[in-house]
């Protein structure tokens, strides 16, 4: 029961159908699966599909439960989305934005009222932002507003993490800062899926790596088995050198 | 993970319940900073109400006024009258008129996720102003309506329209901030060129009466509109005040809200019910009375920050210290002439706004 079960999900933009019948092999919790594949191939569709902003037809199962028709609160207490962008203009200060995004939903609880200032300077403090939590978010660094925009998805204590390419625009130290505390969430036991283009980031940081192409799955599996020559090839229509090494990273060479 | 280097200018990770309980009390000390300039406003208010109260062209000064209301004896019947008829009512209906645009504007620059954004961005007000200039030109009003209460219900009818059909836009395109401003512009246009054509075909008279209910005035104050102002900021405050924390969800992104599970289009139809209610029942009484709702949140803002649990009263107040401030200024610039509020707030209003934009440094 549980793990991410995704069968068979069909999404898409106004009239256009992006994902055309979407299967994966079930994911298990505790995992970090990174997606990737060529742009239009359904990895953000599918992303949001599971943080319930697109309509889908088929099943997604988060620990038995349908997200796909559970009640909105039902699904926001387990889902938590990061958007690849954050807001530009926001003066309210880190640890209120992360206050809103526990006080400001359906699942508003007398709980969350009482401690949720507490629980947002806890979590700023896990992801070594607590010396931010008074500035202003539009006064924030690149990096900054990421671990922040962060922030505010792990204040929720979800069962499944979506981040939308979390380390674009990030410099190395800021990279592996986000790595290690998404790394730290998987640990106990919270099913991360992240939508990479970065193959060589994906293959060092994921246990799994799904490549879709074209809205259907392509390959899924350990990262070794999955970003391969003739995959890039096939998917990306590249040819290319990949030399994985001993400590679980990737090394391409482009041709 | 691993410490980062102190030298990279990160925190070293030292996650300790010191830290975080050095971090609350900042924090409390932030929230009573903000809390002294909430403060700070309803004095200013109050100041602005009371100063408002004490002007005018009789002698009624600050004393009698104050007097007359604690001591209703201590006056002469014309003092009582102009204290008790034109003065209270004049001035609680400046205040009132305050807090609903200032409010209204603080809500409307959130949905609309747009500091620019007034209760008048998407043609409330020209929709108002062209139902008053049908009332007062034409004389076409709606039936059964006293004759007295006609260019108000008007205003508010043709008010209440535009935002009815705005709100047929959200449901039907979806809540896109950017499709709505666009259909608000073009109401604005279409309204302000109806009402040219009123004023086109108005006689001598009803193009006088016309030309000075759009720049606003606060002569046509009495008890009924105060109490009908009162009872609409009365509705849909608490419903602002209840939308506060999906208000501030809103602000840090739409993807990040609705993944938040709050419904965003009828957070936004709701909130835009909130602001024609507010804005079309005070424009329906004093007129068109621009620049509070843009200025009130603007200076609210840069004094407490985007908590909307402090935005909205402190936006509230402000809103109602300008309108106060404006109408001791309509009574005294020109001694013996009573200017249109409406040009006050503009013109008195502008260099403020303009001086505190200008030397603005982040401080929350």
């Amino acid at each position: 029961m549980a793990g991410l079960d995704i069968e068979n999900v069909r999404a898409g933009y106004r009239g256009r159908e992006v994902l055309t019948g979407l299967s994966l092999p079930p994911i298990e919790q505790g995992c970090i699966t990174a997606m990737v594949g060529p742009n239009g191939a359904g990895k953000t569709t599918l992303l949001r599909v599971l943080a319930g902003l697109l309509p889908a037809s088929g099943g997604v199962r988060l620990d038995g439960l349908n997200l796909l028709d559970a009640p909105t609160g039902e699904r926001a207490r387990k889902v938590a989305f990061m958007p690849q962008f954050a807001p530009q203009r926001l003066s309210l200060t880190v640890v209120e934005t992360v206050i809103a995004a526990l006080r400001a939903s359906p699942m508003d609880t007398e709980e969350t009222r009482v401690d949720a200032q507490q629980r947002a300077l806890e979590t700023l403090d896990r992801l070594n932002i607590l010396y931010l939590a008074l500035q202003p978010f539009d006064t924030l660094s690149g990096g900054q507003r990421q671990l922040a925009s962060l922030a505010q998805a792990l204040v929720r204590q979800p069962r499944l993490l979506l981040l939308d390419e979390p380390t674009s625009a990030l410099d190395l130290r800021y990279q592996q800062q986000v790595i290690g505390n998404v790394r730290e969430e998987a640990r106990k036991g919270t099913i991360v899926i992240m939508v990479l283009h970065d193959l060589q980031a994906a293959a060092s940081w994921a246990d799994t790596v799904t490549v879709l192409s074209g809205g259907r799955l392509f390959a899924h599996g350990h990262p070794r088995d999955v970003i391969t020559t003739p995959i890039l090839r096939q998917v990306y229509g590249i040819d290319a050198v990949v030399e994985h090494t001993a400590r679980g990273g990737v090394h391409i060479q482009v041709e | 993970m691993s410490a980062v280097s102190p030298h990279l200018g990160l925190g070293q990770g030292d996650t300790s319940p010191d830290l975080q309980a050095k971090t609350a009390a900042a924090y409390r000390v932030l929230m009573r900073r903000r809390f002294a300039w909430l403060a700070l406003l309803a004095l200013v208010a109050l100041a602005a109400f009371v100063a408002d109260l004490s002007t005018g062209p009789s002698r009624l000064g600050l004393a009698g006024a104050l007097g007359g209301i604690l001591r209703p004896d201590s006056l002469t019947a014309s003092e009582a009258a102009i204290l008790w008829e034109v003065r209270l009512p004049q001035a609680i209906l400046a205040v009132l008129v305050g807090l609903a645009l200032a409010t209204a504007g603080a809500e409307m620059q959130t949905i609309l996720d747009n500091p620019l954004a007034s209760p008048f961005t998407l043609g409330v007000s020209s929709s108002a102003s062209f139902g008053a200039a049908l009332a007062i030109v034409l004389g076409v009003g709606i039936p059964g309506v006293p004759q007295a209460w006609l260019i108000s219900a008007n205003a508010f009818v043709f008010a209440t329209i535009v935002v009815l059909v705005l709100q047929l836009v959200v449901r039907w395109r979806g809540s896109g901030t950017d499709i709505l401003v666009l259909c608000g512009i073009a109401l604005f246009f279409t309204f302000n060129a109806l009402v040219a054509l009123t004023q086109f075909l108005a006689s001598q008279q009803a193009l006088q009466q016309l030309v000075f209910w759009t720049m606003g005035s606060l002569s046509r104050a009495s008890w009924d509109k105060v109490g009908v102002l009162a009872v609409a900021l009365l509705l849909a405050w608490p419903f602002a005040w209840r939308a506060a924390w999906p208000m501030m969800a809103l602000r840090l992104g739409e993807d990040r809200a609705r993944s938040l599970g709050i419904d965003i289009t009828r957070l936004r139809l709701v909130a835009l019910l909130r602001v024609s209610l507010m804005t079309s029942t005070a424009i329906a009484f004093v007129g068109t009375i621009g620049f509070v709702g843009l200025a009130g949140p603007h200076i609210a803002r840069l004094a407490i920050g985007e908590d909307h649990r402090l935005l909205l009263p402190a936006s509230a107040l402000t809103g109602a210290a300008i309108m106060s401030l404006a109408s001791v200024a309509s009574k005294t610039i020109i001694p013996g002439v009573l200017l249109p509020i409406g040009v006050v707030t503009a013109m008195v209003g502008l260099p403020v706004f303009f001086s505190l934009i200008f030397s603005r440094r982040r401080t929350v």
